[in-house]
């Protein structure tokens, strides 16, 4: 189990996290929040890139960083801003990176080779990483990030940047690659992780807001999202969600108590939650419910 | 009823146990150095960064021949040479190779591995040390041919101890500092300042014996494999940026 004990991080007097508690066991965990709610810096605290202000994060009741080289060997890490040498292929820019993560070299070819299969880059592994689009990186590396078969995979942002045919070949991707570990996939992009993560981190004024599976996380809004014609004189507080058009023309999504009048109940889905819980206050206004 | 107590020996074993578990003992330098190379090996240590090396050391034979030639006719840029030329060369393997690992965008992916880029970069300074150290010997040389005051040993003395006390002022400062800067900044004024000031900084390195400046280079050296040992064994934030996000 990896913990995230009561951690709090400041830089200088900016406060960024503030005593977040969690437990990680395995399955994927969508870690969603709008930018600057501190995913990234949870992310590299998770990753030994930085050091917690106050409080713990331990792997089986072990500091991280206690445990250096024994926690990074189990741990694989796509950051935001992937890296890569232009004129390696692949092939070559996995050797290299075998290496560093202190791999075997005759079990570091064969898992290559297994990767490069996984990821669909076996027909461009010796291709130079240059030629390569969005998508063929992103999946370079997951293979780079999944090398030494980590039990810990964390993926920031893996998604930005890619058209909506490569995310869903990544989501599959990653979803595959779930069995017997934990996964921890930080994320704005609320359809990236609604599918396949069994619980969703959200972050709220630098604190935890909840952690709890995508179905009790949308249920906290049942029966409080509604959809009604645009223009339609709202006498009740509420709150702007989203719209869309329809035949009969522009739908508003809203969330409120009791419904309004000319309204249609919805089942409230996590784009509805993500925009509740983040989004800015309309009609009459309220704090969001906690979810 | 009688308890049979451990023996002395018995009692010495369990606690040498107890302290060896809970207090693991640190593993010396040259032994962290040696399984670095036989595990990593020469050619991942410098994969990607030949480039910046062979452009350092482009560097550092350009500024070689300019000091070299006019150190002859103008002694007083002699000390200037002995100071500065082998910690630029070490700053520019050094510096080029870390800005390198930044623009590429893998330095943070590189810190998370097993044997990360802090361990890499470590073994990096030892072998852009030695190396510069070879250069030093061989500008050293040429300057003797050009029939200078100072003797070949005062010479070799003052220009490692310069190149040795330059890697430990780095490594004080990068494990501390994202500033790749401020070290070169900083010697470069204090080697320029006497000439600023118009101090005779010749007549001050020629009362220096060779003995004494080798002894002194012999202590840098010492310094600066200490000072590796300490950056090697803190625990320092690593990361390009602290992103709020």
């Amino acid at each position: 189990m990896l913990s995230v004990d009561h951690v709090t991080k400041k830089f200088g007097k900016d406060l960024v996290l503030e005593v977040i508690t969690l437990d990680f066991e395995s399955g994927v965990y969508g870690l969603l929040a709008p930018n600057g709610a501190g995913k990234t810096t949870l992310i590299k605290m998770l990753t030994t890139l930085l050091l917690p202000t106050e409080g713990e994060i331990r792997w089986k009741g072990t500091d991280i960083f206690a445990l250096g080289a024994s926690y990074r060997a189990v741990l694989g890490y796509l950051p935001q801003q992937f890296g890569y040498y232009r004129d390696n292929s692949p092939r070559q820019f996995l050797s290299y990176l075998s290496a560093l993560k202190g791999l075997d070299p005759k079990e570091a070819e064969r898992r290559i080779e297994l990767l490069l299969e996984t990821v669909g880059l076996r027909d461009a592994a010796d291709k130079k990483m240059k030629k390569f689009s969005g998508g063929m990186l992103q999946r370079a590396g997951i293979a780079a990030a999944m090398l030494n078969d980590p039990q810990i995979l964390i993926l920031d942002e893996p998604t930005a940047g890619l058209d909506p045919c490569e995310r869903v070949r990544f989501r599959n991707l990653i979803h595959s690659l779930s069995q017997d570990r934990i996964v921890i996939l930080s994320t704005h992009i609320v359809s990236d992780i609604e599918t396949i993560a069994s619980k969703i981190v959200m972050l709220r004024d630098h604190r935890l807001y909840c952690c709890k599976t995508p179905q009790e996380v949308c249920g906290a809004l049942r029966g409080k999202v509604f959809e009604v014609p645009s223009g339609t004189a709202l006498n009740v507080p509420y709150q702007f969600l989203s719209e869309r058009q329809s035949e009969r023309g522009t739908v508003l999504r809203i969330a409120c108590e009791t419904m309004p009048g000319g309204g249609t109940p919805v089942t409230p889905n996590l784009e509805d939650v993500f925009l509740y819980v983040y989004g800015e206050q309309e009609g009459t206004g309220h704090e969001p419910s906690a979810v | 009823m009688h308890i049979q107590m451990p023996s002395e020996a018995e009692k010495r074993r369990s606690i040498q146990f107890i302290l060896d578990e809970g207090m693991p003992q640190k593993e010396p330098l040259h032994r962290v150095i040696s399984h670095l190379i036989h595990t990593i090996g020469l050619r991942n240590l410098f994969w990607g960064t030949w480039d910046c090396i062979f452009l350092a050391l482009l560097g550092g034979l350009t500024l070689v021949i300019l000091f070299v030639i006019p150190s002859a006719v103008q002694t007083q840029l002699l000390p200037l040479g002995l100071l500065l030329i082998s910690p630029a060369v070490y700053g520019l393997l050094h510096g080029l190779t870390v800005w390198k690992e930044r623009q590429v965008g893998l330095y943070e992916l590189k810190l998370t591995c097993c044997y990360t880029l802090k361990e890499l970069t470590a073994l990096r300074m030892v072998f852009f040390g030695g190396g510069s150290a070879l250069l030093d010997v061989l500008f050293v040389l040429c300057l003797r041919q050009t029939g200078t005051v100072l003797s070949f040993l005062q010479m070799l003395g003052i220009s490692l101890s310069a190149l040795f006390l330059y890697g430990t002022a780095t490594l004080l400062v990068f494990a501390h500092s994202k500033s790749q800067w401020s070290v070169p900044a900083v010697w470069c004024g204090l080697c320029v300042a006497p000439l600023v000031l118009r101090v005779d900084l010749l007549e001050w390195l020629l009362r220096i014996p060779a003995a004494v400046a080798m002894v002194v280079a012999g202590l840098s050296v010492l310094l600066f494999f200490a000072q590796l040992e300490h950056y090697l064994s803190a625990n320092h934030e690593g990361g390009v940026s602290y992103a709020v996000s």
